[in-house]
């Protein structure tokens, strides 16, 4: 990355204005639902697995540039948490006195970007993958791969669809999750497995739909970080556990709303979702899951 | 003729070998974070509810996937019906729960709606 000469060539005749104008004009306005935004011409955004091996500071150069205007603004855009790492790197290259004057492309072998690259693929990625997400769930949605008893659900799928602002945040989520765009709710409309958030949400739904009737409700679906968190504790001594106010908080939880079950969806090796329903008053666990051949050969 | 050339086959690579639950490959690493998970119920009911809970004998209710991604609309399903009753999921039922949570999901987030009892 460190190079003594700077290259006084790497620029490219383009002004901000020019950049606020076709930004503008690839990215829809805030008001259009995630319909409006499946028919937008946005990028292709570069999966974060495929960026795994590539660490961005071998990115950051002291080259000529050699991408086009047009090349920053429709070729394939890295994902956001390598452009996250890759303006953090950029700031120590700049703090440590390297002289960086392009970005290499990850993907596209031989083309450099100037550093103006980085804000403006930062301008567009979230509504790229917030697009990719939708159109996979819209061509879900298609008649065809649905039973004809469903076709009423399809339909009120897609009304409910149109309106969601595409720039919504899931306001509702707690902790890190809380910064997630709508773009989430998609991953129910394909063949995905479902995202610690859907799980999440769902929880909320169903906790709060049970509490609806103002009586004590004996059972609770507990949010996914219970589950992380007891994947994590196996080797605690006793003590440690009860220094954690989280892991400790929930039998106070548990006495003061009356649970005498608690499901804890957990996901196993970041792949499968099981559930594991602990009964308080019998002081027992149960697994429920949903794999047979798997439960057969992994009980304990 | 089609063949598969050693470039093709080396982006087909990481496919091939993503680990899935139902694959023999995946299951020795499977048993073995269910029995990391096992290991932090037992120190967590210990420590924070006073007895360490043993693996009851009841079998909990919960539908079975046939395919690779239904697991956690298995998940949602069975505590939703634990709680609210309804149907357990099955395979040919998959793609309406689905659609039935999405639209909950979506509700609940537009208009904060939770009417889960009248699905």
């Amino acid at each position: 990355m460190a190079q003594p000469t700077v290259d006084t060539t790497a620029t490219i005749a383009v002004t901000a204005a020019d950049i606020i104008a076709e930004v503008s004009a690839l990215v829809p306005p805030h008001s259009a639902s995630v319909l409006e935004l499946g028919k937008a011409r946005l990028p292709q955004v570069i999966p974060e697995d495929d960026l795994e091996d590539f660490p961005p500071e071998d990115y950051l150069v002291n080259l000529k540039v050699t991408g086009t205007f047009s090349d920053v603004l429709n070729g394939p855009i890295p994902h956001r948490t390598w452009l996250c790492k890759l303006q953090t790197a950029l700031e120590d290259a700049q703090k440590s006195g390297h002289i960086v004057t392009a970005i290499r492309h990850p993907t596209v072998m031989g083309v450099t970007f100037p550093l103006w690259a980085l804000p403006v693929w930062d301008s567009i990625v979230v509504p790229s993958e917030q697009r990719m997400h939708w159109v996979e769930a819209t061509r879900w949605l298609s008649p065809r791969n649905h039973r004809k008893e469903d076709q009423g659900l399809l339909e009120e799928a897609r009304k409910v669809m149109a309106r969601i602002p595409w720039t919504m945040k899931a306001w509702a989520l707690s902790g890190a999750q809380a910064d997630s765009y709508m773009g989430f709710l998609a991953w129910f409309l394909s063949t995905l497995w479902l995202a610690e958030r859907n799980i999440d949400i769902m929880a909320i739904c169903i906790n709060a739909a049970a509490a609806a009737n103002g009586e004590p409700v004996p059972v609770y679906m507990a949010p996914v970080y219970l589950g992380a968190q007891l994947q994590g504790i196996g080797g605690w001594d006793a003590e440690r556990i009860k220094d954690n106010r989280d892991l400790r908080g929930w039998r106070d939880d548990a006495k003061e709303n009356g649970w005498r079950y608690i499901h804890i969806p957990v996901n196993l090796i970041n792949i499968h979702w099981v559930v594991v329903v602990i009964d308080l008053e019998e002081r027992t666990y149960l697994w429920g899951m949903s794999l047979v051949h798997v439960c057969m050969h992994s009980s304990r | 003729m089609g063949y598969v050339t050693s470039a093709c086959l080396y982006a087909l690579l990481p496919l091939i070998l993503r680990p899935y639950p139902g694959d023999s490959l995946a299951q020795d690493s499977y048993a073995e974070k269910r029995a990391v998970v096992t290991r932090g119920i037992e120190a967590w009911t210990e420590a924070v509810f006073g007895t360490r809970f043993v693996n009851g004998a009841n079998p909990y209710d919960i539908g079975v996937q046939k395919d690779e991604h239904s697991c956690g609309v298995c998940v949602i399903n069975a505590i939703k019906t634990y709680i609210h009753g309804g149907d357990i999921f099955n395979h040919v039922t998959r793609f309406r729960y689905r659609l039935e949570y999405f639209i909950k999901a979506a509700n609940y987030l537009l208009l904060g709606e939770v009417s889960f009892p009248s699905i």
